[in-house]
């Protein structure tokens, strides 16, 4: 037991290594693209643990991020972070009822959307930042320039 | 580990690109060779191993396939590419889209 929860953490590590090696607007943008990837819990057959992993994903990439990031979108991804534990330990609840499942989804949605937003990635004008991204965003920001 | 599969993909390999994310498998396809490559923690580690084979940047496009729903996913960042019209990460052109699901179904389920 104290093996795996070695291992496990060390995983962890270097996700969090490697994560932060990504310029920050990649980083929102990851964690972006992870709360919208959370929605597919909503039909997963093996919900909730899936709901719980997909969301304990995007607190990771919130805690990893939310010290570097200006102070309005600080208190963004701390009421996001909330939002995120709170329905953490309401899954159960939440699989339960579909009404909360579509509400869950929806919010999950927004969120996805204003994160990206605040990551300046899909801003038109934005593209020809080069991003330190190892190579997509990058990439496709040279090609675009 | 990132795998690149030019045909259908064997349990093994499966199995290997399952372990990174467990649930999921991150995938970057190439419409036009109509090859992927998958199980990388991000999708651009994916895309990278398909521009070291040679595909072009346009061609690639991200997916995320869940085994249990035998479910697709176009939504990706590295799919946000306005030079193409593409300004989400959902690809917003049905037929690049339902070409990404037909190449990932392929190779990932044989289907």
């Amino acid at each position: 037991m104290t093996n795996q929860v070695a291992i496990e953490s060390d995983e962890i590590q270097a996700q969090r290594i490697r994560f932060m090696g990504l310029a920050l607007p990649v980083r929102l943008g990851e964690l972006a693209e992870s709360l919208a990837f959370a929605t597919v819990a909503s039909d997963h057959p093996k919900y909730p643990e899936f709901l719980t992993r997909t969301l304990g994903v995007s607190i990771r990439l919130i805690d990893w991020t939310v010290a570097e990031v200006d102070p309005t979108v600080q208190s963004e991804l701390a009421e996001l972070r909330s939002h995120l534990a709170g329905w953490l330990r309401d899954t159960q609840a939440i699989g339960d009822d579909p009404a909360k499942r579509a509400r869950v989804v929806a919010e999950l949605r927004e969120w996805s959307q204003k994160i990206l937003d605040r990551s300046g990635l899909a801003n038109y004008d934005n593209w020809q930042v080069e991003f330190d991204y190892p190579p997509g965003i990058r990439a496709a920001a040279e090609v675009f320039v | 580990m990132i795998h690149l599969l030019r045909t259908r993909a064997t349990p093994e390999q499966l199995a290997e690109m399952l372990q990174d994310l467990e649930d999921w498998i991150k995938v970057a396809v190439d419409i036009h060779r109509e090859i992927l490559a998958g199980g990388g923690k991000l999708h651009a580690e994916d895309e990278a191993a398909l521009l070291a084979d040679g595909s072009r940047q346009e061609d690639i496009w991200g997916a995320t396939w869940e085994p249990d729903l035998r479910q697709v996913t176009c939504e990706s960042l590295i799919n946000i590419r306005p030079r193409q019209n593409n300004h989400s990460m959902l690809i917003t052109d049905p037929l690049i889209r339902d070409r990404v699901v037909e190449i990932v179904r392929r190779l990932l389920e044989g289907t």
